[in-house]
């Protein structure tokens, strides 16, 4: 309130200080009218009346527009402080002529929202019914606004409308979705809508029917999320803070339990980047124990386009604590396309987040583009790099988990990169504009660029290359001093591989990787947001990798041939190589693999598709856009936001795209209690009615501006009421002269 | 039926509780007048009219001279003769009936200041008139209206009160002028009683009692004001229309309420210090306080002082 003028303070209710201000007038009018209205009275001792006037005339003048001043004032203040914090009591809106008031419904209809314990009834069943009752209740000049708080879901009644049995039978209707939580974006449309009408209706209120879990402020129970996630409960705070300066009051009921416990798979996904015929497929998965206690051993059990394909067991699993695990399936799939996989556990209070799927591509094998700049030179007898890689990644006729294609420099213009995965650069000399722009797009769409220096690798033209493809620039190549060549430093190494091979090495599982020497390497200077995989033991970085769009790229300190470094003729080069593949390919399927409330916006080639058939004979209708960019044309399909969860089929049967809850974000359904509560939404903690058995009207407080300023001007203009009282007192006061005193006696 | 209702009118003006009160006290001159020898008024005229009142046994101290030898002769014991004291005092009433003195405030609206003046001068002629002392009268406005001579006939008090009784007030008021007429008229020095509110300019005031005053005369000055005159008590917004032709004013009362009463108040004081200077009393009489605690309190100080 200090130093700000009153123009500018936001008031709850401004019609009331418009007409409070109107009242201005009012002293004015008295005092035109007194001028007017008088009574006659003969008297006798006019001489001294004269001169008492004739003396006192402009100080006379001065104290009633001074008065006058003081009056309108006091109004003036009375108006603003009443205004500002009463935010619209039924009587006194009454009183004005307006008592419509706008409630807004901030209703939690999320996923968690459906927990539903032995015997008990759901925060949202509850809410629901506690709605319903209240909906009842509700007389004219009642508006009613629903918002959906949960993910990715519709409005369910974005505009309001008057208090009707329609409003009742559409709240008795809803079901909890299947979306995850949004408080901010909820939050953000209820203050955006109590902005809009507050001038309409005498008074709005929001009102915020949630469970208050841990998920809701992004922390894990017990744990305060002013520390562990910051930045959720500041955005929280705005949203409610947005509310309240938009003249509503903001009432929170917490529908809350607090002993919930949940066991939810978080992720399941592949472990490798795709899925290969014949191959067996390893998963990786996280489970999350959102209790209090420790869950016993939990049996996981998974099948793959609907058939079984076996169980896991895991052991004890801590309370707020989660669990990654890999799992390899030894069911190859033999036919290339789509596949689906299921992960389930034993239902629990909240089943949806029991059970969780994946789609994934089955290929033949990974297509490589090898580019070698140097092809081999028989005068020397050697091998050229490109040559390891490729006896490395196809060591076999057939069966193999990669697919390389050699080419040379030249050829790599007209190369189809959007049929690889990954492109390999070896001690190749820079390429030109347009082969940077090739290899940026192809880059951006998810691929993978790998650079390998070598003996005609021109480090200062690969430096200077615009654009920022490259995750560092080269320096200039250092020989290592005779008989002392370098060796990986894995100790240093902000390893970011987390291939079982490294982490095998680092553990001290002997894997040979310490007998590669290095006799020539150019240093790498890493841009910023790059990572640096392997060091030399004299520190130079020899592996860096950063992202670009979708894809990565990563630059090789030394040559992938003996010229270099000896690395290929050692046995873990094989590994070493397979395991850097696989850390680099990004994972396939992320565009199928939705959580509910997401989009499906997919490029397709070929075919395509007006609908998808969802779970519980669902469907899901596609919108197709030409896509002109990127390699070949494209169609691109795009949906509404997804609303459950399933496996979505095309026309044909084939799996499409698979949709799971967010759980890893809203599974922790653990209650933070009103307390934390109040603090994360920043309002008092009366504000937060914890397990309400009814949805009373109760008079909320004003955080922020209201409280403050309200009182701040009631005192202001109370005071100005008193002094007024005093100054017209001491105008008109009466001394007797000490002359006279004893004579009126 | 008239006789009966003037009857009524006159008692109006007399108290029988002031006429108790101050009954016993007498209206005394400051100054000796025409050389007043026996009593309170001493007479220059020796035995002139002297009355017998009533015996008392001889005690040692008093005059021989006293001793009512016939009754020695019949009783054979010593008793004085004692006489009623009677003056020559001349008592003149000078009563203003100008507008202003037409004024009745708020408490009482029918009890004008004229009113309460007329009291005064009933009162202090009726007392007068029973210690034997000669009372006149004189109604002024602008000019003397009547002028009656003095007189100590018993009737005289009915003349007095009847013909204060028609004298009706619309003039404005000029006092000087008129006590220095006064001043010319009165043949023997006298005691003059001045009942007025003296709402007007105190140098043609001070003028007219220093003329009196050159004469010998003996003043009194009896300031009539009303209750509201003394505290002006209005509150809500007033036009004052004044009473002596002076013009009118629209005015909050509470604003203006301190500044009127300096002006009065400065006014009486300089009215107070220039009758103090010319040994005459002055004194306020407030229309609210009744006539049996003003006067009484008065007559009694005054006497105190005299004595």
């Amino acid at each position: 309130m200090q130093g700000l003028p009153l123009a500018v303070i936001p008031f709850v209710t401004p019609w009331l200080f418009a007409a409070g201000a109107a009242c201005v007038s009012i002293p004015i009018v008295i005092h035109l009218l007194n001028r007017r209205r008088f009574r006659q009275r003969p008297w006798a001792a006019m001489q001294f009346l004269m001169a008492a006037w004739r003396r006192n005339v402009r100080r006379l003048k001065l104290q009633r527009l001074l008065l006058l001043l003081l009056r309108c004032l006091a109004l003036l203040l009375l108006a603003a402080a009443i205004a500002q914090f009463i935010p619209g009591s039924a009587g006194l809106q009454a009183l004005m002529g307006n008592s419509s008031r706008l409630t807004i419904i901030v209703w939690n209809n999320a996923y968690p929202m459906g927990y539903l314990p032995h015997g008990g009834e759901s925060p949202f069943a509850k809410s629901r019914r506690l709605l319903k009752q209240w909906s009842q209740g509700l007389s004219g000049g009642e508006w009613v606004a629903l918002i959906s708080a949960a993910r990715g879901t519709p409005t369910l009644l974005a505009k309001p409308v008057p208090a009707s049995s329609a409003v009742t039978q559409i709240i008795a209707g809803q079901k909890v979705t299947q979306g995850g939580l949004n408080i901010p974006v909820a939050l953000a449309r209820a203050a955006s809508l109590a902005a809009k009408w507050h001038h309409r209706v005498g008074s709005v209120r929001v009102w915020f029917l949630t469970d208050d879990t841990a998920s809701d402020f992004g922390c894990s129970a017990g744990s305060d999320p002013l520390m562990q996630a910051p930045q959720a409960v500041t955005q929280i705070r705005r949203a409610v803070r947005a509310i309240l300066h938009a003249g509503a009051t903001f009432r929170v009921f917490d529908l809350g339990r607090p002993h919930a416990a949940n066991l939810a798979i978080t992720h399941l996904r592949l472990a490798g980047p795709e899925a290969l015929i014949g191959h067996n497929i390893h998963l990786r998965m996280t489970l999350l124990n959102a209790g209090s206690q420790p869950q016993p051993p939990i049996r996981i059990g998974f099948t793959i386009d609907g058939v079984s394909a076996g169980t896991q067991s895991v052991g004890t699993l801590s309370p707020q604590k989660s669990m990654t695990i890999s799992t390899l399936l030894s069911n190859p799939i033999q036919t290339p396309g789509l596949h689906s996989i299921v992960a389930h556990i034993q239902p629990d209070a909240l089943p949806i987040d029991d059970t969780r799927r994946h789609l994934f591509d089955v290929a033949s094998a990974i297509p490589v583009l090898l580019v070698d700049g140097r092809p081999g030179d028989p005068a020397e007898g050697v091998l050229s790099s490109t040559a390891w890689l490729q006896a490395a990644l196809a060591p076999a006729a057939r069966g193999n988990q990669y697919a390389p294609h050699v080419i040379e420099m030249p050829q790599l213009l007209e190369e189809n990169l959007s049929h690889f995965s990954v492109v390999v650069l070896s001690d190749v000399a820079p390429p030109g504009a347009r082969g940077i722009k090739r290899l940026e797009a192809f880059v951006r769409r998810g691929g993978t660029l790998l650079v390998y220096p070598g003996r005609q690798f021109d480090a200062a033209a690969w430096s200077h290359l615009p654009g920022s493809l490259l995750p560092a620039r080269f320096g200039v190549a250092i020989a290592s001093p005779a008989g002392k060549p370098a060796t990986l430093d894995l100790q240093r190494t902000i390893n970011a591989i987390t291939e079982p091979f490294i982490l095998a090495q680092r553990e001290g599982i002997h894997t040979g990787i310490f007998h590669i020497t290095i006799r020539k390497h150019i240093p790498l200077f890493p841009a910023p947001h790059s990572v640096t995989w392997l060091r030399l033991t004299g520190g130079d970085p020899l592996l860096v990798a950063g992202n670009f769009g979708r894809g990565k790229v990563a630059l090789w300190g030394t040559s992938c041939d003996t010229q270099w470094t000896d690395m290929p003729a050692q046995p873990s080069f094989l590994p070493l190589v397979y395991e850097l593949f696989q850390s680099l390919l990004p994972a396939r399927g992320a565009d199928r693999n939705l959580v509910v409330g997401r989009r499906l916006s997919l490029a397709v080639r070929g075919r395509a598709f007006s609908s998808l058939r969802g779970p519980d004979r669902t469907v899901l209708e596609l919108r197709q856009r030409l896509v002109p960019r990127g390699e070949g044309r494209r169609i691109r399909l795009v949906s509404r936001p997804i609303q459950g969860v399933g496996i979505y089929r095309s026309a044909d049967g084939l799996p499409f795209a698979a949709a799971n809850v967010s759980a890893s974000r809203d599974s922790n359904v653990a209650h933070v209690g009103p307390k934390m509560a109040a603090v994360c939404y920043k309002i008092p903690l009366r504000d937060i009615d914890f397990q309400p058995g009814s949805l009373a009207a109760r008079v909320t407080s004003q955080a922020g501006m209201g409280g403050t300023a309200g009182w701040s001007l009631l005192f202001m203009a109370l005071a100005m009421l008193i002094g007024e009282a005093l100054a017209a007192r001491a105008f008109s006061r009466y001394h007797l002269a000490p002359a006279d005193k004893g004579a009126a006696a | 039926m008239s006789t009966e209702t003037e009857k009524t009118d006159f008692r109006k003006y007399l108290e029988p509780r002031v006429l108790a009160k101050i009954g016993a006290l007498d209206i005394r001159a400051r100054l000796i007048v025409e050389g007043l020898i026996n009593g309170m008024h001493r007479s220059p005229y020796k035995g002139f009219s002297i009355e017998f009142a009533q015996h008392r046994p001889y005690s040692s101290g008093d005059d021989i001279k006293y001793i009512d030898w016939k009754v020695f002769g019949r009783t054979d014991r010593h008793y004085i003769k004692q006489y009623e004291e009677e003056t020559n005092l001349q008592l003149m009433l000078v009563v203003d009936a100008s507008a202003s003195m037409e004024y009745s405030g708020k408490t009482d609206p029918v009890w004008r200041k004229y009113d309460h003046a007329i009291s005064v001068a009933a009162s202090m002629a009726y007392v007068a008139l029973q210690q034997r002392d000669s009372v006149g009268l004189a109604v002024y406005d602008s000019q003397i209206r009547r002028i009656i001579r003095p007189s100590n006939n018993p009737r005289q008090w009915r003349v007095i009160i009847e013909e204060l009784s028609a004298a009706s007030g619309a003039q404005k008021t000029d006092t000087g002028m008129v006590l220095e007429q006064i001043a010319e008229e009165l043949k023997h020095r006298s005691l003059v009683i001045l009942i007025s509110d003296l709402f007007e300019d105190p140098a043609r005031l001070i003028k007219g009692v220093r003329h009196l005053r050159y004469r010998r005369h003996d003043l009194i000055c009896l300031q009539i004001l009303d209750h509201d005159e003394l505290v002006f008590p209005f509150n809500q917004t007033t036009m004052f229309k004044g009473m002596e032709e002076l013009a009118e004013l629209v005015v909050e009362p509470q604003a203006l309420r301190e500044a009127y009463l300096n002006e009065l108040a400065a006014h009486n004081t300089l009215l107070r210090e220039a009758c103090h200077q010319l040994r005459v009393d002055c004194v306020q009489v407030d229309t609210s306080v009744p006539l049996d605690v003003s006067l009484p309190n008065f007559l009694a100080s005054r006497a105190a002082r005299l004595s």
